[in-house]
């Protein structure tokens, strides 16, 4: 069919205009010609259809994904988990094979690095460095400033301990429970003492418990 | 060999520095683990996200808290040395530091301190955890979580 | 689902603000938002699944990494759709070899007297029976997209799958608003003739009459 040589001037902005991307002027000019031109309007139609089918399409490949572990494969990405401790060494030794020409050397130093690094510090793996006491516990609060309240210390029946801080808009703890400054004696510990220094926390198996509030 | 005894110096260096390192290590840079996780709790919702945070929903219900939804914000394993502190990030903007005090026959004490929260001095254990309220943000509390590593 | 826009572009900031400050549930929230549509670009350029969602990780992952960068003066998702375009164009390149895909001459008149003007919005309609050809089509189409140069590839997917405007389109690829719609223009219009050669093929064959 031969082409209305109108309509080459309006195909292009045919694109455009079934985007909304049209200044009002250009779409009232458009709009006219597509009611006069057929082979125009068809196009556009097929524009439309095109844009349609490129959506459903795109729609069904992405549906046949499952996105579940998604995120979690981007974190693992973005921190990628210290290789094993054993890794982490048999690394550094091979770095020292590198500088180590002859084979004789590196393959002693190998063993002496690795029986006398590794062996303290394999045992030690049993229980990290630090964390020879069986339980977390909190040894002293030193209060923030010259706070008014005490820091309320709990004991969780797996071995936890909860330090909480009380104040005045806070409804976490309802306010029959633990009253600031009042409670000092019977919450038994982790008080300030006159001169605001900190004082050793023993949460006081006795001591009334925050009465549950509105849950 | 001809390099039997270059090699034989090479190996007494290295078995030097063998001996050396974890005595180094045991001195100054003394350096201990600890996860740290910075939880949100709300009373919005019943969201416990991941599932392993139901205990800690579990024992704070028991002490009688009314949260019902407890969200992991972030969880990291700190190297936490006594020459500097760690910074763990919180996200109302302020940073909690983590300090290493000392190792008393095994057993490390970390200070811990919050802006605006009263300092801790915790014994590092094998079991247990401590929880710290951090502070508010978006509807309901921080609470850092201190824990030993996860092996 | 695609190609719609239900959030606002300040929810998207106040996460990334979120997010510096050490929130990981926040970006959590932001891949969420936009993994799918990610992956879709991602799809439509490379037509590879794996590759694909290798790349949409990619593209997350350095938006963490970079998050500093990340001045807040535009969009999150220009931004993440630049890199993620980035990301495809280099896999592309990578890949080597001329391809399919042929640079456009875009100086070339309008070529008017391609067949069948209408056919694929009629034989589409709201007929059911069409629905089979429907996903034929859909298929189709992902195939008329490898051969178009992969700039022009970008902004078409850019357009359908996140429904952007031409200055946005500008800005996340950083080209002028004018070429934006040319090639814009230009790969509609192989992507059509693509599909009204398929067509015309399979209405010989089924014998399908006319409209």
């Amino acid at each position: 069919m031969a082409g209305n040589p109108a309509c080459e001037r309006f195909v292009p902005m045919l694109s455009p205009y079934v985007d909304g991307e049209l200044s009002s002027a250009e779409r009232v000019n458009v709009e006219r010609h597509l009611a006069a031109c057929r082979d125009c309007t068809g196009r556009a139609a097929d524009l439309r259809a095109e844009s349609g089918l490129l959506r459903v399409g795109l729609d069904m490949a992405v549906d046949d994904v499952d996105f579940k572990d998604f995120t979690q494969r981007v974190m693992a990405r973005v921190t990628p988990d210290k290789p094993p401790f054993m890794e982490r060494l048999r690394l550094a030794v091979s770095e020292m094979f590198l500088y180590q020409r002859t084979a004789m050397i590196s393959s002693l130093a190998t063993a002496a690095v690795l029986v006398l690094v590794g062996l303290p510090l394999l045992m030690s793996d049993r229980a990290p460095v630090g964390y020879a006491a069986e339980r977390m516990t909190v040894k002293s609060i030193q209060p923030y400033r010259n706070a008014e309240v005490a820091p309320v210390v709990m004991e969780t029946d797996n071995g936890g301990t909860i330090i909480w801080l009380v104040d005045e808009d806070s409804d976490v703890l309802p306010p029959s429970g633990v009253e600031s400054g009042e409670r000092q004696d019977k919450t038994g510990g982790g008080q300030p003492d006159g001169n605001g220094r900190s004082v050793p926390a023993r949460p006081v198996p006795d001591a009334p418990r925050p009465s549950g509030g509105s849950l | 060999m001809r390099t039997h005894v270059s090699s034989g110096r090479m190996l007494w260096a290295v078995l030097g520095l063998g001996l050396l390192l974890p005595l180094a290590a045991s001195a100054q840079d003394q350096k201990v683990q600890v996860q740290v996780e910075v939880v949100l709790a709300s009373k919005k919702g019943t969201e416990v996200d991941p599932p392993e945070l139901e205990k800690m929903k579990e024992q704070f219900q028991k002490q009688n808290f009314s949260f019902t939804s407890f969200k992991r914000l972030s969880q990291e394993v700190l190297a936490v040395s006594a020459k500097s502190a760690s910074e763990v990030k919180l996200p109302n903007g302020a940073n909690a530091t983590l300090q290493l005090q000392g190792i008393k026959d095994g057993t490390a004490t970390v200070r811990v301190a919050i802006p605006r929260q009263p300092t801790l001095d915790v014994e590092l254990g094998r079991q247990g955890a401590v929880y710290q309220k951090a502070g508010k943000y978006v509807g309901g509390e921080l609470i850092l979580v201190l824990s030993p590593p996860a092996r | 689902m695609l190609g719609s826009r239900t959030h606002l572009a300040t929810d998207d900031l106040t996460l990334v603000k979120r997010v510096r400050s050490g929130d990981q549930r926040a970006f959590k929230l932001l891949v969420e938002r936009y993994q799918r549509k990610v992956y879709a670009v991602a799809l439509g350029m490379l037509k590879d699944k794996e590759e694909a969602m290798d790349v949409s990780q990619e593209a997350f992952v350095k938006v963490y990494k970079y998050l500093d960068h990340f001045k807040g003066d535009s969009s999150f998702y220009t931004w993440l759709y630049r890199i993620t375009v980035n990301i495809c164009i280099d896999v592309i390149r990578k890949r080597g070899g001329g391809g399919e895909a042929v640079e456009f001459d875009e100086s070339q008149a309008v070529d008017l007297s391609e067949a069948r003007i209408g056919a694929l919005g009629s034989r589409l309609g709201t007929n059911p029976q069409k629905s089979a050809l429907r996903r034929e089509l859909a298929e189709k189409i992902q195939e008329a997209l490898a051969t178009v140069p992969e700039k022009h590839r970008a902004i078409l997917l850019l357009r359908e799958i996140e429904g952007m405007s031409y200055d946005d389109l500008a800005r996340t690829l950083e080209i002028p608003k004018g070429t934006v719609m040319s090639r814009l223009f230009h790969a509609r219009a192989k992507v059509q003739k693509i599909l009204s050669e398929y067509l015309e093929l399979d209405e010989a064959k089924s014998g399908v009459g006319g409209e």
